[in-house]
């Protein structure tokens, strides 16, 4: 069954993953085009309400949410793609060392894993946030350093269980060299669970970033990001709802989009485990 | 008792690694570690007392022996945010944030646990899909979010609620509630969403299982099924995810704390790091590590009580 066929079997599947190609062309739009500059102050439209020439409102300083959540959209999905593809690589590395070689260096490596287990990743990233400071960067790096050792459990797990394999040992017998083995055998096996894994660490970025924005840690102002946004508008609150609403929405509703998809992924690398 | 001790001692390696990284931290901050410590504030006579203090021209592995020997005997330095002991605080601020976690995760339990059976029973039938859509729903809202449209809705709409602070129980038993309540319901939204997932996902696995065939088979009723064999099986493996997601949560009510200005944990690190107050941010790190570490022993500990599989092996 191919991974279409898994989205195409529940309309839930197939809206949510619409959903997700209407998020990213938001977000290519916005890189493009924005019906106002996003940073442009104007004192005569300052806490408008969503209307034709602004259809989300504008802000305390007249700037148009629309445009400022168009950008938003292209630093969430930026910050969370780059958080997942830093997480996965180090943790192949890390977990495809210590599964395939063992020994000491396995010894090494899984017992920091183990330790930074104990770190919940939010902290983990507000650590290494306090050291390293605020910025698109920082956020990116921190909660890839936090997904990290997951990531480099599975793969070590995963190895572990491909190492006494017939097929690898036949290719070590071929005399193939160890980083061919591990690029060509072991890898290709270890796609599906870390794509399911993928899937939650996008989410989670995604939610961490704006959380972390929110709490002025993350991407700094006057650049938006929703949470940013929502941040900001929080004083405005009960003049202004449209501040914290229009922003939230488009928060939950990708999260909503990405955990749908990642269900369907999860039905399809595991189907042992699936609904059906 | 052997046990005890056996996982007793397995944490100690990870509590090392962790407070070697925590160290090293703050090592990482460009500049002088001791006037990182005393802040803006300090005198240059007191940079020369808290270099000598934290053996700054010793080696380094000296200096973190020093560091480490003082905070197992509780010392985690003084806050220059408040001056006061970053341990004393740590524990005031923690009994806020306790409060308010376990309150929520009582209420998220209540109802995660009978939906998650529930759907779990019933799998691929219309309720089951409808339980699994509110969860993911529920799991895809942002805490923070869902915490501001409640104060938007409770408390400026319709003014029924505070929307700011906290009073400490011993205060006033009505007021505590009325602070509490919102921030509870917040999180409680996220942890019913993880939860339900967990139960659902475990109800299936147990369902499958020949005991419960075999029982079906023998005539036992359906509530005899549900409460005997299924809810006691699928309720072990939720055990073990509740300490990671009780230990996740204490961390992550910062957002929370920080929308309601509850002075728990998660606001105290948030702020600290505003201030660069580093002693403090040192010792919520330890302290959350321990706590954390804590509960998933107990969970470890637990745990062949449930599943007297496990016990035997």
């Amino acid at each position: 069954m191919s991974l279409w066929t898994t989205v195409r079997s529940r309309r839930i599947y197939t809206i949510s993953a619409f959903g997700l190609v209407i998020i990213a062309v938001a977000a290519l739009i916005g890189v493009i085009y924005t019906p106002h500059d996003p940073l442009a102050l104007n004192v005569d439209s300052r806490l408008a309400a969503p209307s034709w020439s602004h259809w989300f409102g504008t802000d305390q300083f007249g700037r148009d949410i629309l445009s400022r959540m168009l950008i938003g959209a292209g630093v969430s999905l930026r910050v969370s793609l780059m958080t997942v593809a830093l997480a996965l690589s180090m943790g192949l590395i890390l977990g495809a060392l210590a599964g395939y070689f063992g020994g000491i260096l396995d010894y090494i490596i899984s017992g920091v894993v183990d330790a930074f287990l104990a770190l919940p990743g939010i902290l983990l990233a507000l650590a290494l946030i306090a050291v390293f400071g605020v910025g698109e960067m920082g956020v990116v790096v921190a909660l890839g350093i936090a997904y990290t050792p997951n990531v480099a459990r599975v793969v070590r797990g995963s190895v572990l269980s491909l190492r006494p394999l017939g097929y690898i040992e036949a290719a070590r017998l071929l005399g193939h060299p160890h980083l061919f083995i591990i690029i060509r055998h072991i890898i290709p096996n270890v796609v599906g669970p870390l794509t399911v894994l993928a899937s939650t660490f996008f989410a989670q970025a995604l939610l961490s970033e704006s959380a972390l924005s929110f709490l002025g840690l993350g991407v700094p102002p006057p650049h938006p990001s929703w949470g940013g946004i929502l941040a900001e508008g929080r004083v405005f609150m009960e003049d202004a709802p449209w501040l914290s609403i229009f922003p939230g929405l488009a928060i939950a509703f990708s999260l909503l989009c990405i955990n749908l998809c990642g269900d369907a992924l999860r039905d399809y690398f595991d189907p042992r485990n699936s609904d059906q | 008792m052997i046990y005890v001790l056996k996982r007793l001692l397995a944490s100690i390696p990870t509590l090392l690694i962790v407070s070697i990284f925590v160290f090293v931290l703050l090592r990482l901050v460009p500049g002088d570690p001791a006037a990182l410590m005393i802040g803006d504030t300090g005198s240059s006579a007191d940079l020369d007392r808290v270099r000598a203090e934290m053996g700054l021209n010793e080696p380094l592995p000296v200096q973190y022996a020093i560091w480490l020997g003082k905070v197992v005997q509780g010392d985690l330095g003084t806050s220059f945010m408040t001056q006061e002991p970053v341990l004393s605080a740590l524990l005031n601020r923690f009994a806020v944030t306790l409060q308010v976690v376990l309150i929520a995760f009582v209420i998220a339990a209540m109802i995660a646990i009978p939906a998650g059976v529930l759907a779990g029973r019933l799998q691929n039938s219309r309720i089951d899909m409808a339980i699994v859509f509110t969860a993911t729903l529920f799991l895809s809202l942002p805490s923070f979010w869902v915490g501001m449209l409640l104060i938007l809705v409770f408390g400026t709409q319709l003014g029924w609620l505070p929307t700011l602070g906290f009073v400490p129980i011993t205060d006033s038993v009505s007021e505590w509630f009325a602070h509490i309540i919102i921030p509870v319901m917040s999180l409680v939204c996220v942890e019913m969403a993880i939860l339900t997932r967990l139960v659902r996902a475990s109800t299936i696995e147990v369902m499958r299982q020949d005991y419960v065939t075999y029982a079906r088979a023998k005539g036992v009723s359906e509530t005899r099924i549900v409460l005997q064999h299924i809810l006691k099986n699928a309720l072990s493996p939720t055990v073990t995810m509740l300490g990671l997601i009780l230990g996740s949560l204490l961390s992550g009510t910062a957002v929370i704390e920080t929308i309601f200005g509850l002075p728990g944990l998660g606001r105290f690190l948030v702020d600290a790091i505003y201030a660069r107050d580093y002693p403090v941010i040192q010792g919520t790190l330890l302290f959350i590590v321990v706590i954390y570490t804590l509960v998933n022993l107990a969970v470890d500990l637990i745990y062949p009580l449930l599943d007297p599989r496990v016990r035997r092996s």
